[in-house]
């Protein structure tokens, strides 16, 4: 009777097998993006992987750059489908791009409102403003050695974790940021690589790192560096990898990074950055006070930076002043990207969110940034 | 009488009820505006929890005194046409506790596995499993239990454990913000363990004792309640409170948003397989419990085609809930509410003395 039981249990998992259907006979998006178009409102860029021509089905896969105008996503679908060989299947899509311009009318919103359980996609989807044609984009992301996207997908969650110079965006992230008034939306920044660079810093300066565009030639020809900030639905600005960093150690998802700065006396130096020490932050009668705690290696130039008792005061200074100019500018665009709104919540237990970005608006802040300088085994 | 009752220990017992108390503390359907100033979910399964083991206990102790052996015996004692009306809500109480969890995992499968599955195909399918489980009777039921509890606390902890990095401490804000509302929600959620109790105390027959129905009984509900505060916590440190009101299945979302490089990233999967399993246990029990106290009430000799007519009739139910569903979670929730509300009528049928009327 157990037996049978457990069987009949168990049966329950083939509910499924009702009809099958075979792999190969579908076109996987792999990402898609939304820009505007010339003829209808939005134009839909997808990076599909589909079985090369002459290859056994499923045996080798490439990637296509496929592009429809319409009024909607699921517009643009069916019209996709009706011009391609194979159905599109969404249920591998790690990625949606929504275009700088598009998201600096507030439309990501509007554009994100669609049913992500109708398309089969995963709700821990990334999300990403691209600050290049999608086009260009993509085809500066097809890859022969990687067509089925997962290594870049993987490697994106790397360099977020291991830099901190990008932030973590998820569509789940998209969705609590714009339902709470608590904080802003923070997304990845991911552009096409320029040898122009161009200003940075929500409105300033050139800087040869800057959000999404490398000056480089690379393997691939699309950057994910930096961040989109938001005040609500709507896109204000974009920080720098080293910004974004900084944004990361304040907001408490910094674990380790690189900066580069300059050390009078020594020049240009660079020195790596680690954290396993929670970020202490309050928030009380306008003011927010945050101390972090930092250990530093120092990488180049070896020689100097290990002899340099200045060390620790100038990269504490040099910090805790690049916290203070990023708050400055994140405040003058009204963007509660340091989070500052949930720490708030801890004093209002029992409700006290609302008019946080009104509070906000005369909310100042102070750093107090702690380095210590660990000691390196020398050059070989 | 083939009451298939069977006998059954106390560790079988307290996975059963462990189980049931598991499955519709975490899987029942839950109104939307529950989170509507916030989310006090897991204060008021607290509070109903310990409400429920208080009524277990009242409930054992007015039985023993009394000298009955089960709630259904209770019943057969009183006047005809008032045992049949109680046990009737009784029954009515635990097939809603058998539909709550099955209509909110129909939802989950038709949304996110068999998106092109129609829900009467699924619960075809499942007919003839709950059928059968209720008609095998408690003995089977309770030994699969045991085997069913570890499985289930595996994947819950895998799931939840999973997603700790995560869980954030300022979405559990604002807490308690009404105390009007903390009350509401406690006594929804005590409506959704009381069909337990009632389980416990009419299949008490079978579990060689009170005295083991009533340790067995308290500890698989204070287990199988604790872990449902620890889900609720952990959702609250997943979802704030406004996004929870227009999410469905929750906790299955949970365990979907890992990372693409965590080692359990296909774990959603085989979770909401297993907790359908346990889900459609708990149902079998439910389906069996509601079968065996209208059979002896009635004085029906064969428990078997009344656990398939009621089986039959749970699975309509969760179809018309799924259908309701789609209406508006608030009409299938007001039902469930109203529903689980009349467990609280056949409690009032443990009054009084033994009056036993001969068959």
């Amino acid at each position: 009777m157990r037996r049978l039981t457990a069987i009949l249990l168990a049966l329950l998992s083939f509910c499924g097998c009702l009809s099958k259907g075979d792999a190969a006979h579908h076109i996987y998006v792999l990402s898609f993006g939304v820009e505007s178009g010339d003829t209808f409102a939005y134009r839909i860029v997808l990076l599909a992987a589909m079985p090369k021509a002459g290859s056994e089905e499923g045996a080798t896969l490439s990637t296509e750059v496929l592009a429809a105008e319409a009024r909607t996503l699921f517009e643009a679908i069916e019209t996709l489908n009706a011009g391609l060989p194979m159905t599109l299947r969404f249920s591998r899509t790690a990625l949606i791009l929504l275009s700088e311009p598009l998201a600096r009318e507030g439309e990501i919103e509007r554009l994100l409102d669609f049913s992500l359980g109708a398309l089969d996609i995963h709700s821990n989807v990334h999300v990403m403003v691209a600050g290049s044609d999608l086009k260009t984009l993509y085809e500066g992301l097809q890859n022969d050695a990687d067509p089925s996207f997962t290594k870049t997908i993987n490697n994106l969650d790397a360099l977020a974790a291991q830099s901190g110079t990008v932030p973590d965006g998820r569509c789940r992230s998209v969705w609590e940021a714009l339902g709470s008034d608590a904080f802003d939306l923070v997304l990845p920044y991911i552009g096409a690589n320029d040898p122009n660079p161009k200003p940075d810093l929500l409105g300033g300066e050139a800087y040869p790192k800057i959000g999404g565009a490398l000056v480089q030639s690379d393997v691939l020809g699309a950057s994910v560096i930096g961040s989109a900030v938001f005040d609500g639905p709507r896109m204000v600005g974009t920080l720098s990898g080293w910004h974004t960093a900084l944004l990361a150690m304040v907001r408490g998802t910094f674990s380790e990074g690189r900066t580069t700065f300059y050390l009078p006396g020594t020049g240009t130096v660079s020195v790596k950055l680690q954290t396993n020490r929670r970020t202490e932050v309050s928030v009380r009668d306008g003011t927010a006070q945050v101390r972090i705690r930092l250990k530093a290696v120092p990488e180049y130039p070896l020689s100097a930076l290990s002899r340099d008792p200045t060390l620790q005061t100038t990269l504490e200074q040099t910090i805790e002043a690049e916290l203070n100019r990023l708050f400055s500018a994140l405040s003058d665009a009204h963007a509660d990207a340091m989070q500052f709104g949930t720490r708030e919540l801890w004093q209002f237990p029992f409700g006290g969110e609302a008019g946080w970005k009104t509070r906000y608006a005369s909310l100042s802040a102070s750093f107090a940034v702690h380095v210590r300088v660990l000691e390196t085994g020398g050059a070989s | 009488m083939n009451d298939r009752l069977g006998r059954f220990g106390p560790r079988e017992l307290f996975a059963v009820t462990a189980v049931c108390t598991l499955v519709l503390g975490c899987f029942s359907i839950r109104d939307p505006g529950s989170f509507r100033d916030g989310n006090v979910s897991y204060f008021a399964t607290v509070i109903a929890l310990l409400l429920s083991v208080l009524l277990l206990r009242l409930g054992i102790d007015a039985l023993k005194r009394g000298g009955f052996d089960g709630l259904g015996d209770r019943f057969r004692g009183l006047p005809k046409p008032i045992g049949i009306l109680l046990a009737a809500c009784s029954a009515l109480s635990m097939l809603l506790a058998a539909v709550l969890p099955g209509a909110c995992f129909l939802r989950a499968l038709t949304d996110f596995i068999y998106v092109e599955a129609t829900p009467a195909r699924i619960v075809l399918y499942c007919v003839p499993c709950l059928a059968i489980l209720a008609a095998l009777g408690m003995e089977t039921l309770a030994r699969t239990g045991r085997v069913l509890l570890p499985i289930t606390l595996v994947i819950l902890a895998v799931g939840l454990g999973s997603d700790v990095p995560l869980y954030r401490a300022y979405r559990l804000f604002p807490l308690l913000t009404d105390m009007r509302h903390l009350l509401f929600e406690s006594m929804q959620s005590l409506l959704r363990f009381l069909p337990v109790v009632l389980l416990l105390l009419v299949t008490a027959p079978g579990a060689q004792g009170w005295r083991y129905v009533q340790r067995a009984g308290t500890r698989g509900m204070l287990l199988g309640g604790a872990l449902t505060v620890l889900a609720e916590v952990c959702l609250a440190l997943s979802y704030r409170y406004t996004e929870l009101t227009t999410l469905s299945s929750p906790l299955y979302r949970l365990v979907v948003e890992i990372d693409a490089d965590n080692a359990a990233v296909r774990f959603d999967r085989i979770a909401l397989f297993a907790w359908t399993m346990a889900a459609l246990f708990g149902s079998g029990c439910m389906v069996y419990g509601a079968s065996l106290l209208l059979a002896k009430t009635c004085s029906v000799r064969d428990i078997r085609p009344v656990a398939v007519l009621l089986a039959a009739a749970a699975a309509t139910a969760v179809l018309l809930l799924r259908a309701l569903y789609d209406a508006g979670w608030q009409v299938a929730s007001l039902i469930g509410t109203a529903g689980a509300a009349l467990s609280v009528l056949p409690l009032s049928g443990l009054l009084g003395r033994r009056n036993r009327c001969e068959d």
